[in-house]
């Protein structure tokens, strides 16, 4: 039900147009909205790198993330929406980091180097430690807040607070010896009714 | 007492009450004295098995003991005489070729078959379902009484009610929800599990759809939610996506915890949507190619084996317009098409078929059904919906999806030590081959030079494979059939899969093969897999490296060491142009049952030459799960 009108309309479109038997045609796998989709992309610019799971992220400092609030005016030149949060251009540039204006929690952004897919950083870290014992210890030793442990994955969830770089303390998380594996939470991909 | 199967019956007779478990003579404890009046009520029906007990000769005087008050048990129901006024009109139920509110009527018989099961009397009784969605109106009509007080999470405000108050255009969780456990009552529909308990959690209505949401709305949480006494999973969602999407292993270990350790270690069941991606996926259109646009293998989490994915059918019985194809769909269901009124909307085609009747947000202010949506009359508020609080037009994988777990729950009841692979394996063996004679989808791969010109069949149809599982992409295994299910999970004997393990990926060695353009050729490489540990398959996964600046052209085949083709990913599908697939995973079930041992060959065809290069297969490799 997500996809109704796309459904909608490609139903109609098969109606009207299938033919009899089937087509060699294929539709045009970038069309005019992937060009200008190319071109916006590279008119962003890119910060820091993020390793996620041996996947390259690129920060991209001048993109921020918030909520979506009907009637409200866009905060900046909209560039893509993942389910209610609206991701948009701003006009100066800033850390990777989430931070708070008017009670609501505005996001970083990043840009997946491999698919080209734009990711919101939402400030949390998935982290395996070698030993869940040491998993306050890792949040004391890095300033974050412990949220959720989950001795059957062995996984922790952490926060960083507001205002701290997520690519610093993510680096850091994996340079540490008493973790196994660590990386930034991102919402890449929003799932929807299906 | 006679017919008794349940359980919890009480009787009633001046003051005294008697809780009856067995057949045979019965006898309150406390007498009457001579001249005394006596009336034996039934206090409390049997619960668990779905049975109405009534009395007779139940009153008189007493002058002896009295021996001629008997009670008689009935077992079951039927769709056909629900008191529930919309039962008539779900199709999935009781396919009579009924419009379901919408123009065209459906085919009879093309139904889930569950009459069967209800006869016996089973209705999902307190089998605890997780509806993982954008909500759950809890205090629906339809629905109140099968809710689980205190069970649900709004992720929004952190209390236990996930009413959904932020769409206005329908909240598809409490349709979902109908679909698994309408209450057999006198108002609206009747669930596939009558009696089954919903849980709800809005994870999809969270601004930031968090890790920790998405755990803990799956099976990892004690407490806020309350995940890990579920026994199902509604997963009625996934994502849209034009490029290749890895799995992220901390949910891939929250699935194989889920059926390890839930549900007193036999296993949680994960029912999940394939998608409704047939014909558009994300930002590519791919209408008039006959193959599907999104595959079920693009959402990384139905790559997995513990998932149950589920593909849609229409009243008609054949996969429904929007249906997402692929290899990983294990069953379908009836999801149905658009159940709109020419004459309301304007519509024509598969849009006036029908769709499902469920239950929808309360009122006509808001939901699929309000005021001048204009799609239905019944959605409009006409009779008999004037109160708005049931719709005709919803669909999807997303429908497909709970009318399994419907089917699931029935089974879990009838069978309760059923382990989530012997829900799988008793799926398999009953589900209903549909649209047999639909024909595979064959291209004619032509470039200008003729010697490349050869037929390729892109899209193979139904096969029946080497353990005799009949598999198709459209369909899975086939579609639910809930008597055979339930019967067949009755007489199940369990302990037969054996242990769950895999081969762990055998991986090739660097391949660097070429695909040639538009050549039904393609490049093939073969692995061995050796005859233990697994013997007999429960999914295949198959992972690629594969570089070509356009992976939406390539088709990708696996080919058994039985003879049995599959097709893990077609041809002209909505990657696009996306770039290359870097350890890109997809999983198969049509090799279900097969004995793995042999040698297993991929084939990868370039099917068109938008590219200006060849692409490469690099290197792959295979795993097998099974036992």
């Amino acid at each position: 039900m997500g996809t109704e009108r796309n459904i909608r309309l490609a139903t109609l479109a098969l109606a009207l147009f299938a033919p009899a038997c089937i087509a060699q045609t294929y539709p045009a796998p970038q069309g005019k909205a992937a060009s200008g989709r190319a071109a916006m992309l590279a008119s962003l610019q890119r910060g820091r790198e993020i390793d996620v799971r041996g996947v390259q992220y690129r920060h991209l400092p001048e993109v921020l993330a918030v909520e979506r609030e009907s009637g409200a005016a866009p905060p900046g030149e909209i560039l893509e929406s993942k389910g209610r949060l609206v991701l948009y251009r701003a006009g100066a540039a800033g850390a990777p980091a989430v931070r708070r204006a008017a009670g609501k929690a505005v996001y970083p952004a990043v840009l997946n180097t491999r698919t080209g897919a734009l990711g919101v950083l939402t400030g949390n870290l998935i982290v395996k430690p070698k030993n869940m014992a040491d998993a306050a210890a890792i949040a004391g030793s890095h300033g974050l807040d412990e949220i959720q442990a989950y001795p059957q994955l062995q996984t922790v969830i952490y926060s960083a607070k507001p205002g701290v770089d997520i690519a610093d303390v993510s680096a850091a998380l994996q340079a540490d010896p008493r973790v196994a594996s660590a990386y930034p939470e991102i919402i890449e991909h929003v799932r929807v009714p299906k | 007492m006679t017919g008794l199967a349940g359980t919890g019956l009480v009787l009633f007779n001046s003051g005294s009450i008697l809780p009856v478990a067995a057949n045979g003579s019965f006898a309150f404890a406390t007498p009457l004295a001579a001249g005394a009046s006596y009336n034996v009520l039934v206090f409390s029906q049997p619960v668990g098995l779905v049975q109405t007990c009534s009395v007779t000769n139940g009153s008189g005087t007493v002058s002896a003991n009295v021996t001629t008050v008997s009670v008689a048990c009935v077992t079951g129901f039927s769709v056909g005489a629900a008191s529930d006024p919309l039962a008539a009109q779900q199709w999935h139920l009781k396919n009579t070729g009924q419009t379901a509110f919408a123009d065209v009527g459906g085919t009879a018989g093309m139904d889930i078959d569950v009459d069967p099961a209800f006869a016996q009397g089973f209705s999902g009784s307190g089998i605890p379902v997780a509806v993982v969605d954008t909500g759950l109106e809890i205090a629906h009509e339809d629905l109140a009484a099968n809710v689980i007080p205190g069970g649900s999470f709004n992720f929004n405000n952190g209390s236990t009610d996930p009413t959904n108050t932020v769409d206005t255009t329908g909240d598809h969780g409490t349709s979902v929800a109908g679909l698994i456990a309408m209450a057999r009552n006198v108002v609206g529909g009747l669930g596939v599990a009558p009696n089954a308990k919903l849980k709800g959690f809005n994870f999809l209505s969270m601004t930031a759809q968090t890790e920790q949401a998405f755990l803990n709305s799956l099976g990892a949480s004690a407490a806020n939610p309350s995940s890990q006494n579920v026994f199902i999973f509604n997963q009625s969602f996934g994502i849209d996506t034009n490029t290749p999407e890895l799995v992220d292993p901390t949910e891939e270990s929250q699935y194989l915890s889920g059926v390890t350790s839930l549900r007193g270690a036999k296993g949680a069941l994960y029912v999940k949507a394939a998608g409704n991606g047939f014909l558009a996926v994300g930002a590519i259109d791919c209408t008039g190619t006959g193959l599907s646009c999104e595959n079920a293998n693009f959402d990384p989490a139905n790559t997995l084996p513990y998932q149950i994915v589920v593909g849609a059918v229409n009243a008609g019985g054949i996969k429904a317009s929007y249906s997402t194809a692929g290899s990983a769909i294990w069953v379908s269901a009836p999801g149905g098409e658009f159940g709109e009124n020419a004459s309301v909307s304007g519509a024509t085609g598969v849009l006036v078929q029908p769709a499902m009747v469920t239950t929808d947000q309360s009122g006509c202010a808001r939901g699929l059904s309000r005021t001048g949506v204009n799609t239905s009359v019944f959605n409009n508020g006409g009779a008999p919906n004037t109160s708005c609080n049931y719709t005709n037009r919803m669909n999807g994988t997303s429908s497909a999806t709970p009318v399994t777990v419907g089917v699931i729950a029935l089974m879990l009841e009838a069978n309760p030590a059923l382990g989530w692979r012997d829900v799988k394996h008793i799926l398999a063996s009953t589900a209903r081959q549909i649209d047999p004679a639909r024909a595979p989808v064959t291209l004619t791969l032509a470039k200008t030079v003729p010697s490349t010109n050869n037929p390729y069949v892109a899209e193979p149809g139904w096969i029946t494979n080497a353990a005799g599982f009949r598999f198709h992409d459209w369909y899975g295994l086939g579609m639910v059939d809930a008597g055979a299910a339930v019967n067949m999970a009755k007489s199940y004997t369990l302990g037969q899969l054996g242990t769950f393990t895999s081969t762990g990926f055998i991986a090739s060695a660097a391949l660097n093969l070429s695909i040639p353009d538009q050549s039904a050729t393609g490049a093939s490489s073969t692995l061995s897999v050796p005859a233990a540990p697994v013997h007999a398959v429960e999914a295949v996964q198959l992972r690629v490296n594969i570089t070509h600046p356009a992976v939406g052209e390539l088709g990708i085949e696996l080919i058994s060491p039985s003879g049995t083709r599959s097709v893990l990913k077609n041809i002209l599908d909505g990657y696009a142009d996306s770039a290359d697939l870097a350890n890109q995973v997809f999983l198969s079930n049509a090799f279900y049952g097969e004995n793995p041992a042999g040698t297993w060959t991929i084939k990868v065809v370039d099917g068109f030459d938008f590219d200006t290069s060849n692409g490469m297969l690099v290197n792959w490799a295979i795993r097998i799960y099974g036992h």
